[in-house]
């Protein structure tokens, strides 16, 4: 262990660091360069089962202007010092802020906080990375601008930049985010500043309106990426409609996912049911309730006779489809009956509004999210099992009764094995869904860590042998999931890498690409 | 959003008290007199915030009245070269009636508002994934950070490795082993628990201070066996009932290595000697020695003066019954964080 730092950069001495600290600081001033163990403290902590020694930073530098981040570069350049930028995305059960590699240096963008431009008619947002939900909900209400935001689980304390970037999801209609984006300024590993799309045109009113520009689309190869550093950050928002009208369905068999996604799959496709409908497993909904405690306290997952108890004591489906409509009063009353009548056939559907299911923390959360609204009430997953150990599982499945069964029942069996529950839901896409499992267990448990690597390896596994993908992952998991994806893919990203970044001072390990 | 203040000096203690505590009044010494700093107690209202708060108040009273004592003694002996700088005032209690989860803006207006403030922090695990992040986005520094769980039937049943885990397990990460909280903690368990384990984590291995306290490394920890990693000589292991291998099996450390007993584990001249081996703590059960290890790791009161970058404590008595304080099914996370 180096005496003057916690960590250093791969194959950089303390010498060479030194150097490359005194320039960050002549740039940054001293009072933006961190390097004490508490200052860095704060960037270490992950809930993965791997220590977080792996993946503790160098340093942290706080950039404030693109002009600083140029320089930094330049200098990242100089001594081939290695850094990981973050913003406000917080990537909890993804690695959070810490690097992929230890000794990165982070770049934390918090403090490049301005909102550029909300175009009210236009009905966009132009931002830096530093900007929160919170921020901006707050400037759009002041304003009285009438747009509504799309935002991930973390809301308040997440922003649009690092969450799309991720190609993170909210719940309204403009769920997809990156759907949604438009136009993006990006530092290059080279100091060049490039604006995509029509952002490239000198004088252009068009950056944040038409998404493609011309020539091959570039947007989409910084996210998930280490190609570049976004700096200005382009999107599209939702005008707030006239009426909204939360509701949840709730089903009480594990197989009635078939008929849940068979149902929705035509009112998402012809936008009957607009926006980002969730179907979370009764587990990933009692955390806001009970805890697992109340239930079970000895060894191995949760008995499903436990789950079902579990779920009439909480009023909570074992399925519970929560989902909005979005127009006038006039149009939603169409849609509704349209909703009813689909969900109503088989009898087995128990439908819930606002008016029936309001109180429910469960249902006050996800209406909050299903309109822009802020909540951390998500959070409580970690209350779960407790421990602060969480990853994410995330396998893309296709908007298809057989196969979500398939994958649920696949995942659960997995979890089972290594005495993990499952906690799982679908955001419904077009027409893929997002499964998301949130893998808990406890992380000063040496026996649960244990368990928990091996468990989410295994998972990626076996769902990549069955041509399952994954969709994002934390940071302890890339390469594995990079490899899934096969050997051509691979290098291409690779290739891009050295052309656009041929020392490898961007993050290199993020997603696999080096 | 309840905030309260309270005096925490409120039943000094004496000396005598202080060294059945395992701290000789020496210790504090070095943080007599001088500027005062603020601290601050946040709690979210968990199940354990009673308990927690009650040991922060018990080190709290304790550190002043050793504090007391010390100007006291360092008066009459006509000495001054030792007294400290820094002293810390009564914390400021404040309590979240709504959880974390709810009031988090009023948590971020705290942390980017009251700069200077150390604060201890007590809440769930799903409260402290969102304080991590609120206190990055304030730019605060972290202490200290504790993740505590207490499961009944061991930690797993589906074991994957061959001997169990300790029924009551703590990890602790330190910016620096001089805001070490493990063996405080582990002095205070070790009457009362059949079984824990204590790893600590240590983010710079250096301690900061120059000077001070005697160097701790030879130090026994009472009922302890302690080891140092063959080849890692800031990597230490401290058991007890248990073999070193064992006692790094049941914290997950690697097997590979050697284990060497530290040398010279006699006690200093000046210091323990006359400490009771097993003083009886008046804290009612684990939680509140968890408050306790905190509040004496916030204000500095039991740094370890040894480079080291891990250690761990483990306890383990064989199979059997054995008195057990209070003991509860629970999991927690604390913190000890500076604006």
């Amino acid at each position: 262990m180096s005496n003057k730092y916690i960590a250093l950069p791969k194959g950089i001495s303390e010498k060479t660091f030194d150097s490359a600290i005194a320039d960050f600081r002549s740039v940054l001033g001293d009072a933006a360069v961190f390097t004490s163990a508490q200052q860095l403290a704060p960037y270490i902590k992950t809930m993965m089962p791997v220590p977080d020694s792996d993946h503790t930073p160098s340093a942290a530098l706080m950039a404030t202007t693109v002009e600083e981040i140029q320089k930094i570069v330049g200098i990242c350049n100089r001594y081939k010092v290695p850094i990981w930028t973050i913003s406000t995305g917080k990537n909890l059960g993804y690695g959070s802020a810490a690097p992929v590699e230890r000794g990165q240096v982070v770049l934390d963008l918090k403090r490049m906080n301005r909102i550029l431009e909300v175009d009210k008619d236009l009905a966009y947002a132009l931002v830096e990375p530093g900007v929160t939900y919170k921020q901006l909900y707050d400037y759009i209400a002041e304003h009285k601008l009438g747009l509504w935001l799309s935002m991930p689980a973390p809301s308040a304390i997440a922003g649009p930049v690092g969450n799309t970037l991720d190609r993170g999801v909210g719940y309204t209609p403009y769920g997809e985010h990156f759907l949604f984006a438009c136009g993006m300024e990006v530092v290059l590993a080279n100091g060049e500043v490039l604006r995509t799309g029509m952002g490239s045109m000198p004088n252009s009113n068009t950056w944040q309106v038409f998404k493609w520009g011309y020539g091959p689309y570039l947007d989409g190869i910084f996210t998930q990426s280490n190609y570049g550093i976004v700096t200005k950050f382009g999107f599209w928002l939702m005008p707030a409609p006239p009426a909204f009208k939360p509701f949840v369905i709730q089903y009480e068999n594990e197989e009635d996912i078939v008929e849940i996604v068979e149902i929705i799959r035509p009112l998402r496709i012809s936008g009957v049911i607009p926006n980002a409908v969730v179907i979370a497993h009764a587990l990933y909904e009692a955390p806001v309730k009970a805890r697992r405690s109340d239930y079970v306290t000895g060894p191995g997952s949760i008995p499903d006779a436990a789950v079902r108890k579990l779920a009439k004591d909480h009023h909570l489906g074992i399925w519970n489809v929560y989902a909005a409509l979005y127009g006038t009063p006039e149009q939603n009353e169409v849609n509704w009956k349209i909703v009813t009548q689909a969900f109503g056939k088989s009898g087995k559907a128990k439908i819930l509004t606002e008016r029936e299911a309001g109180d429910d923390p469960a249902f006050k959360y996800r209406a909050s999210l299903m309109r822009g609204d802020m909540t951390l009430q998500e959070f409580s997953l970690y209350n779960w099992r407790g421990g602060g150990g969480s990853m994410w599982f995330a396998p893309v499945s296709q908007a298809r009764g057989s196969e979500t069964l398939k994958q649920m029942a696949l995942t659960k069996q997995i979890l089972a094995k290594y005495g993990l529950d499952y906690s799982g839901e679908f955001i419904v896409g077009m027409r893929d869904m997002h499964h998301i499992v949130d893998v808990l267990y406890d992380k000063t448990d040496p026996g649960q860590v244990k368990a928990a690597y091996q468990c989410f390896d295994e998972l990626l596994t076996i769902f990549s042998a069955q041509g399952y993908g994954t969709y994002r992952v934390n940071t302890a998991f890339m390469d594995k999931v990079a490899e899934t994806y096969g050997p051509v893919q691979r290098q291409v990203h690779k290739t891009l890498k050295k052309a656009l970044d041929p020392n490898g001072i961007l993050a290199p390990g993020k997603s696999g690409i080096r | 959003m309840d905030v309260y203040r309270r005096n925490l000096m409120k039943g000094l203690v004496t000396g005598g008290a202080l060294l059945a505590l395992g701290l000789p009044s020496r210790v504090f010494a070095s943080t007599m007199a001088g500027s005062v700093r603020k601290l601050g107690l946040l709690l979210v209202n968990t199940p354990v915030d009673a308990a927690f708060t009650a040991g922060v108040r018990t080190a709290y009273a304790l550190s002043s009245n050793a504090r007391l004592n010390g100007i006291a003694g360092s008066e009459a002996a006509g000495r001054t070269e030792s007294v400290g700088k820094v002293w810390f005032s009564p914390p400021r209690v404040i309590k979240l009636k709504g959880g974390l989860l709810n009031e988090y803006e009023i948590v971020a207006k705290l942390l980017e508002g009251a700069r200077g403030v150390r604060w201890i922090a007590v809440m769930d695990d799903g409260s402290a994934a969102v304080f991590m992040e609120l206190m990055r986005t304030a730019g605060a520094g972290l202490i200290l950070r504790g993740s505590h769980a207490f499961s009944s039937y061991g930690a797993f049943g589906r074991s994957n490795s061959p001997r169990d885990v300790p029924e009551l397990r703590h990890v602790w990460t330190a910016a620096s082993p001089e805001f070490s909280a493990g063996d405080v903690l582990a002095e205070k368990l070790l009457p009362g628990y059949n079984s824990f384990s204590i790893v600590e984590d240590f983010l710079s291995s250096e301690h900061s201070a120059i000077g001070g306290y005697a160097r701790r490394l030879n130090k026994p920890k009472s009922g302890f066996l302690s080891y140092r990693l063959d080849g890692f000589d800031d990597i230490h292991l401290h058991c007890s009932g248990l073999s070193a291998a064992d006692g790094c099996e049941s914290v997950g450390w690697s097997k590979a290595g050697t284990w060497v007993p530290l040398k010279g584990q006699e006690l200093e001249p000046d210091e323990g000697s006359t400490r009771p081996r097993h003083a009886q703590m008046q804290l009612t059960g684990w939680i509140e020695s968890v408050g306790y290890a905190a509040m004496t790791a916030a204000i500095g009161l039991h740094s370890y003066q040894t480079p080291c970058s891990q250690r761990a404590f483990v306890h383990q008595l064989p199979l059997g019954p054995h008195p057990r304080r209070n003991a509860r099914t629970e999991r927690f996370a604390s913190f000890v964080i500076e604006t």
